[in-house]
């Protein structure tokens, strides 16, 4: 069994745009959603930038009993699990519960509930030995990240499998890999499929601190995220997520629905080098991309337009610079390559879903989100970024890509469906 | 998986690739029969494989009291812990600083694994080897350090090494980059359930082109915080008797007690494994299946029931092919109770024996699942199930015919494992003998009720 | 004697790779590369926050770019520890 995988719905929080439109709107329009972090009181620290969400969970349909339950990032994930729901026009009640599952993908699942409790039960890290007397009931759910499949499961009525896939930053671009499989393979014909993260914790902004890998022009926070500039200097972290209604192709035709289009390749491959540095030459990236070009049953010149992953340090845009040419050969030089990085910063494990999403908008509206910020080309990356301006263009054939510590290397292919 | 729902008469095995694995249970040597070549434990209750299948077999347990810290102020002061772990012993200097206490004995893990396999990695397709393991509590008390040090001196004294150490993949990473494996890697995070979820995944990755996959899962977070953080989950056993703590469908049942560890399996295709000219094969992953809950309150039954049947009609295996389930084994009533009536309902009453080795380590999250299928899998090449240890008071309506006592020998061909995750996972996972030169054993119908152990009639 | 020396900076080396010395490190090799040593980006990041716990000195991204060998950490730790020591 090898059966087609349709995208139907969609459903996105991200830093400047909260659901599909305006998230849309937010990316053709070039402005971006980075700033200084209000989130907690970054004086301290070395990066001092992030892509944040304005996000009032009431304003978004959270009753205030989910609001006390759910941890932040479960929070994006059941919101933007409705309205991808809402959006494939799927009667859920009316499908058999057996046959819907779910993946989610999360870097750092419930860092954020985890590092609050933390603090209170540490009175502020000076416990070693933690108090044990006040822990909050819905400390588990931020200890173990998979109840962040549960979360949209019961939003779902789903009941067939269900797990949180945790690689790193590619783990938004594998939870719909794992999705996809599991539809092609018959262990599902519907699947909540997506990524959720909200990492701007103090925790995790120390850490990327530390490995020197984020951005430090906080003096200019709404130019920090640069992807493939001559002037950046890391990533600006970012939380957000997206979800996808998946659906077995002949499942969706049968139903008469809207496809935004096909999940028709998909690899990841691991570098086996470091833990965060990234070899030269791109090698595992351009081997996933081809591959998941393969799997698609497209030449590499007939790949339309490349999300990249376009983090905006300084190893991993001439990285990939590197795999594209490898994979692509001449045509890389002719495809258009941008990182809405740039715009929504990076929020680890939810990135790859929500440039997912974006893949699916911008074939959907025939336009190319372009690449903020970028003003002069590191010489190194030598590609057609598509700086500052959205360009339209008939989309049949997308590439996106995702790169993570670890060494994970993933790459999807989204073909139009009513292309041969 | 096949697209049925209701096992029974099923269709074929899950295959995306072609048609080799066949249909009906009769496994072969193919390209797309996953087989067990390597198994490395690390258990509360024994480091290496046979030491810890050794202490099993002789009723050892690996359940403790916390000593690291005084635990006393915590309602709970035992743990499946594992007393004599000298990364240093086993993993080069400069990994130490990079990793968390359960990276260091997921890689040892997957090295012993490695080497009881014969595999030298060295000498196979860089792309063609994968890394799928699953963790659920990540580098817990790597984290609590660090975080430590942040709150109390600043952001500056946290380690670079944080920005790894800390993550659920960080297993799986490291492990790849000792190896060099380049093969599609992964992470699967169910709670407990994920450890089943990433061996079915160690079999997908085979059918997808690999051709060995080192998986399975390794937990630890029991620092003053993972402890706390385990506690919150509920169901976990305040009784301090290590002897009385965690009783699974007993009558004294009063909740688990929470471990670290786990297990890796080396999971080959059966031709790679051949090709190679493997020493051993354990046996066959032959079926798996995952489902999940119904909402609370739904009133619609729980899905457990239905992922065995599922991950039978996979195996192309019928109840009564299956001569062991290895439990999940909440240790709380009720929970009890519900995979008592699923394994009744399956296999009739008394219908199967029940083996519960997990009574000797606690319940080890994602690593507990991959070392109840190194379990079944030794029970296959010993033909001797372990006994679930302490339990003397078997909850008469379960109707189990638990091993309980000594262990109890039995050929065994085919075993059932069995998994529940917080907030609602199930997963199943079937591991079949696979007969020298003949591939796996063929499944035969036979009486789903069979005879039973004498002690367990009521 | 000087503020910060070479037996210092093993010491730091040390906590970077347990179980190490840091005695891969001599007088010969001081002037080498980080690179050369078999030291990747982030141990020599890992470096720099072992250099602020233990010694109070926080160096800039901009700075630390220019760090390129042993020797040129002794001597820039050197020239900012505090003067009590």
């Amino acid at each position: 069994m090898n059966r087609s995988v349709a995208i139907t719905g969609i459903g996105v929080v991200a830093p400047g745009g909260i659901g599909r439109k305006a998230f849309w709107d937010l990316l053709v329009s070039g402005r971006t959603a980075t700033r200084t972090i209000s989130l907690f009181d970054p004086g301290r620290f070395r990066s001092r930038v992030a892509a944040e969400v304005d996000f009032d969970p009431a304003l978004y349909g959270l009753t205030p009993r989910e609001v006390r339950r759910l941890d932040r990032a479960a929070q994006f994930a059941v919101v933007s699990a409705r309205e991808c729901i809402t959006d494939s026009g799927l009667e859920f009640a009316a499908l058999d519960p057996h046959r819907v599952g779910v993946s989610v993908g999360s870097a750092v699942g419930g860092t954020t509930t985890l590092e609050q409790e933390y603090l209170v039960l540490s009175d502020s890290g000076r416990q070693w030995e933690v108090d044990g007397d006040y822990v909050s009931p819905h400390l588990y759910d931020a200890f173990v990240p998979s109840s962040l499949a549960a979360e949209v499961a019961w939003t779902a009525g789903a009941e067939g499998p269900a797990a949180v896939v945790s690689t790193g930053c590619t783990s938004g671009l594998d939870s719909i890999g794992y999705a996809r499989d599991l539809i092609a393979e018959g262990s599902a014909d519907v699947m909540l499929a997506g990524a959720a993260d909200t990492p701007i914790s103090p925790i995790a902004v120390a850490c990327f601190d530390a490995v020197r890998a984020t951005s430090v022009r906080n003096d200019d926070p709404a130019h920090a995220s640069r992807p493939f500039d001559r002037g950046r200097d890391g990533f600006v972290i970012a939380e957000g997520a997206a979800m996808f209604v998946l659906e077995e192709l002949e499942h969706a035709r049968a139903r008469g629905a809207h496809v935004y289009g096909l999940v028709s390749g998909y690899a990841t491959r691991c570098n086996a080098y470091h833990m965060t540095g990234l070899k030269k030459d791109g090698r595992e990236m351009a081997e996933a991309v081809r591959h998941a070009l393969a799997e698609a049953r497209r030449a590499p010149d007939a790949v339309d337009y490349v999300n990249a992953h376009g983090s905006g340090t300084k190893q991993n845009d001439r990285h990939e610079t590197m795999a594209f040419k490898q994979a692509l050969g001449d045509h890389a030089y002719r495809v258009p390559v941008s990182s809405i990085k740039s715009m929504v910063g990076h929020s680890l494990g939810a990135i790859g879903s929500i440039e997912i999403a974006a893949c699916a908008l911008a074939m959907e509206h025939g336009a190319v989100p372009p690449t903020a910020n970028l003003h002069e080309r590191d010489p190194e990356c030598d590609l057609d970024y598509v700086p500052n301006e959205a360009r339209e263009a008939r989309l049949d054939t997308v590439v996106s890509v995702g790169s993570g510590f670890g060494g994970f290397q993933s790459a999807m292919v989204l073909t139009r469906a009513d292309a041969a | 998986m096949s697209g049925v729902d209701t096992g029974g008469a099923a269709a074929g095995p899950a295959v995306r690739t072609g048609p080799a694995a066949g249909a009906g249970g009769a496994a072969g040597t193919g390209a797309d029969t996953a087989v067990v070549t390597g198994i490395g434990v690390a258990a509360p209750n024994g480091l290496g494989t046979e030491t810890w299948w050794a202490a099993t077999l002789r009723g050892e347990s690996g359940i403790r009291p916390i000593t690291r810290y005084d635990a006393t102020k915590y309602p709970v002061r035992l743990a499946g812990l594992i007393p004599d772990f000298d990364a240093a012993a086993h993993l080069p200097g400069r990994l130490l600083p990079q990793t968390d206490r359960v990276t260091r004995l997921a890689v040892a893990a997957a090295d012993w694994a490695l080497a009881d396999s014969g595999a030298d990695p060295a000498e196979l397709p860089e792309y063609g080897m994968s890394v799928v393991t699953s963790n659920a509590t990540g580098g817990f008390e790597f984290t609590h350090r660090e975080a430590r040090k942040l709150w109390t001196k600043g952001p500056q004294h946290v380690s670079v090494y944080e920005s790894f150490a800390w993550f659920y993949a960080a297993n799986t990473g490291q492990i790849s980059i000792r190896h060099g494996m380049r093969g599609p890697g992964s992470v699967l995070v169910a709670d407990q359930a994920g450890g089943l979820d990433a061996l079915g995944h160690a079999r997908r990755t085979l059918r997808g082109g690999s051709s060995l996959v080192v998986s399975g899962g390794v937990e630890s977070a029991f620092d003053p915080w993972g402890l706390v953080a385990h506690l919150s989950g509920g169901g976990v056993s305040t009784v301090a008797d290590p002897t009385r703590a965690y009783l699974p469908f007993d009558t004294g049942a009063a909740g688990h007690v929470p471990g670290e560890g786990g297990a890796v399996l080396i999971v080959e295709s059966a031709a790679a494994a051949a090709a190679r000219g493997a020493h051993q094969v354990y046996g066959e992953i032959a079926g798996y299946a995952a489902t999940f809950d119904p909402a609370p309150g739904s009133g619609r039954p729980p899905g457990l029931e239905r992922a065995a049947r599922l991950a039978l009609s996979d195996a192309g295996l019928a109840a009564g092919d299956i001569d062991v389930v290895f439990a999940d084994a909440a240790g709380v009533r009720e929970r009890d109770d519900a995979e008592a009536a699923a394994i009744e309902a399956l296999f009739g009453p008394y219908g199967v024996p029940v083996s519960v080795p997990k009574t000797l380590t606690g319940r080890l999250t994602g690593g507990g699942p991959p070392l109840d299928t190194a379990a079944a899998l030794l029970s296959v090449r010993d033909g001797v199930l372990p006994a679930a240890a302490h339990v003397t008071r078997p909850v008469p309506g379960h109707r189990l015919d638990l091993v309980r006592g000594e262990p109890r020998p039995l050929r065994v061909r085919a075993a059932l494992v069995l998994a529940r995750g917080h907030g609602g996972f199930n997963s199943a996972l079937v591991v079949r003998a696979v007969e020298p030169g003949r591939g796996a054993a063929r499944g035969t119908t036979r009486p789903s009720v069979r005879e039973t152990a004498r002690e367990d009639r009521p | 004697m000087a503020g910060f020396t070479l037996t210092d900076f093993q010491q730091i080396v040390a906590k970077c790779f347990e179980g190490t010395d840091g005695g891969e490190l001599d007088a010969a090799s001081v002037d080498s590369e980080f690179g050369d040593l078999g030291y990747d980006s982030i141990v020599v990041y890992e470096i720099a926050v072992r250099i602020q716990d233990d010694y109070g000195v926080a160096i800039p991204d901009e700075d630390l770019d220019d760090l390129k060998t042993p020797a040129d950490f002794i001597a820039y730790i050197g020239a900012r520890i505090p003067a009590a020591s």
